[in-house]
């Protein structure tokens, strides 16, 4: 081995070591000079390449997945998945024919269902990219174009035997709780249930309420509604 | 038949030792990749929620790492298709540099901006070699590239870096793309 070949194996891998390379190394004093240079210059990589690492990146990882879907579910599962999906929907259905109606409102529906995701939210920094916000959309089966980028929280929910989108938008006075529904809504009412003060109204691909926790008047409620609805009307709805 | 998550004891457990165990390098990973600590964050999320979405085909967590990296790089190349840009036209230089408050001292400095200055497929073998401890051969199975290849990546890396921190002109690394 000469000079030339230990260095290229050095440079392309400087902890590699054979009898060739340990032989040519014990002979030739400027190529150990050489391969202590290429240790000190991957010392020095090692530091320029640390970054810190931000605090609960883990928890903030297990929050988001705690919100998740079972994993598997793509792949072999998904044909069985289908098939138990089917028949719950119709053993589903033969009881809502069954079953009279409870006679529960769909605002009381909803503020039974919401609960801890807006407090969970407060800690969560960032803001959910729009295609993932689109999907879970588009999982509910909300045929619209919504561009929203102020949404911490996402979530395919079930409301009245019904799937919703479930949102917790963010804006400076703090967090509000948003949910669209594929749905149709009567007619645009306020609410205030069990501590949420909220307002419902119907739009075009269903319903939209919007409902905080915080202490809020009703037409604070509604004029949010309006403005993610007008989101939606700019995207070309 | 392998097992699939729900025959595991608990995927969820499964799961939290993957994040304990890589979330870190993962996001040091992406840091380096991406220049920017916000996106370094958003491409760890994205890269654990597509593995746990697909917990059922990692079969021996020993791969967990090579896994999920794996996966980190195709989500940082569906970053660049969603911006309609070359992934190999985009270099760090060009990206801002955030936060640099971490090690200020001259020397990691200098050989920060020198790492920086580096085309990505310099760069990323380096990374995966130097801190992780990868062979050539796991680097070119993971970037499905020969050997030989990797190993001339390599060389060159370290051959630039040094002709830079021996005090000459850094705007040389250029010529390596």
């Amino acid at each position: 081995m000469n000079c030339l070949e230990f260095r290229r194996a050095k440079l392309a891998d400087p902890g590699l070591d054979n009898a060739d390379l340990e032989a040519h190394r014990l002979d030739c004093i400027s190529c150990r000079q050489f391969e202590d240079e290429l240790r000190n210059l991957d010392d020095g990589v090692r530091e320029a390449f640390a970054v810190p690492v931000p605090e609960n990146l883990e928890a903030r990882v297990l929050l988001r997945q705690s919100f998740a879907d079972q994993p598997g579910v793509g792949l072999r599962h998904k044909y069985w998945l289908a098939v138990a999906a089917s028949m719950v929907v119709a053993v589903l259905g033969s009881l809502l024919v069954i079953l009279p109606d409870s006679g529960s409102s769909i605002e009381n529906q909803i503020t039974s269902h919401v609960g801890f995701e807006e407090r969970i939210a407060r800690e969560i920094e960032s803001y959910l990219p729009a295609s993932e916000v689109q999907s879970v959309l588009d999982a509910t089966g909300i045929k619209a174009p919504l561009e929203l980028t102020e949404v911490v929280y996402a979530h395919k929910c079930v409301v009245a035997n019904k799937p919703i989108a479930h949102l917790v938008m963010r804006e400076d006075a703090g967090d509000f709780t948003v949910i669209l529904m594929p749905f149709g809504v009567e007619e645009a009412r306020p609410f205030s249930i069990d501590g949420w003060d909220g307002h419902i109204q119907a739009t075009s691909f269903g319903g939209i309420a919007v409902l905080s926790e915080r202490v809020q008047s009703t037409d604070r409620m509604q004029h949010l509604s309006d403005r993610v609805l007008a989101s939606l009307r700019a995207t070309g709805d | 038949m392998n097992p699939g998550p729900n025959d595991m004891p608990d995927a969820n457990e499964r799961f939290n030792h993957l994040v304990n165990a890589y979330s870190s390098w993962l996001y040091r990973y992406a840091y380096w990749l991406s220049g920017s600590q916000q996106v370094a964050e958003d491409l760890v999320q994205e890269t654990f929620m597509r593995a746990w979405r697909f917990l059922d085909s990692l079969e021996s967590d020993a791969a967990a790492k090579s896994w999920l990296t794996t996966i980190l790089r195709r989500e940082n190349a569906r970053r660049f298709e969603r911006k309609r840009l070359e992934y190999s036209d985009v270099e760090m230089e060009t990206l801002p540099a955030e936060h640099e408050e971490f090690d200020a001292r001259p020397e990691v400095l200098a050989l920060r901006h020198a790492l920086r200055g580096l085309p990505a497929k310099y760069r990323e073998p380096l990374l995966l070699q130097v801190i992780e401890g990868y062979s050539l051969e796991e680097i070119a199975n993971m970037f499905d590239l020969p050997r030989n290849t990797v190993a001339t990546r390599l060389h060159r890396a370290r051959q630039k870096l040094k002709h830079v921190l021996e005090g000459n002109d850094p705007g040389e690394l250029n010529e390596l793309s």
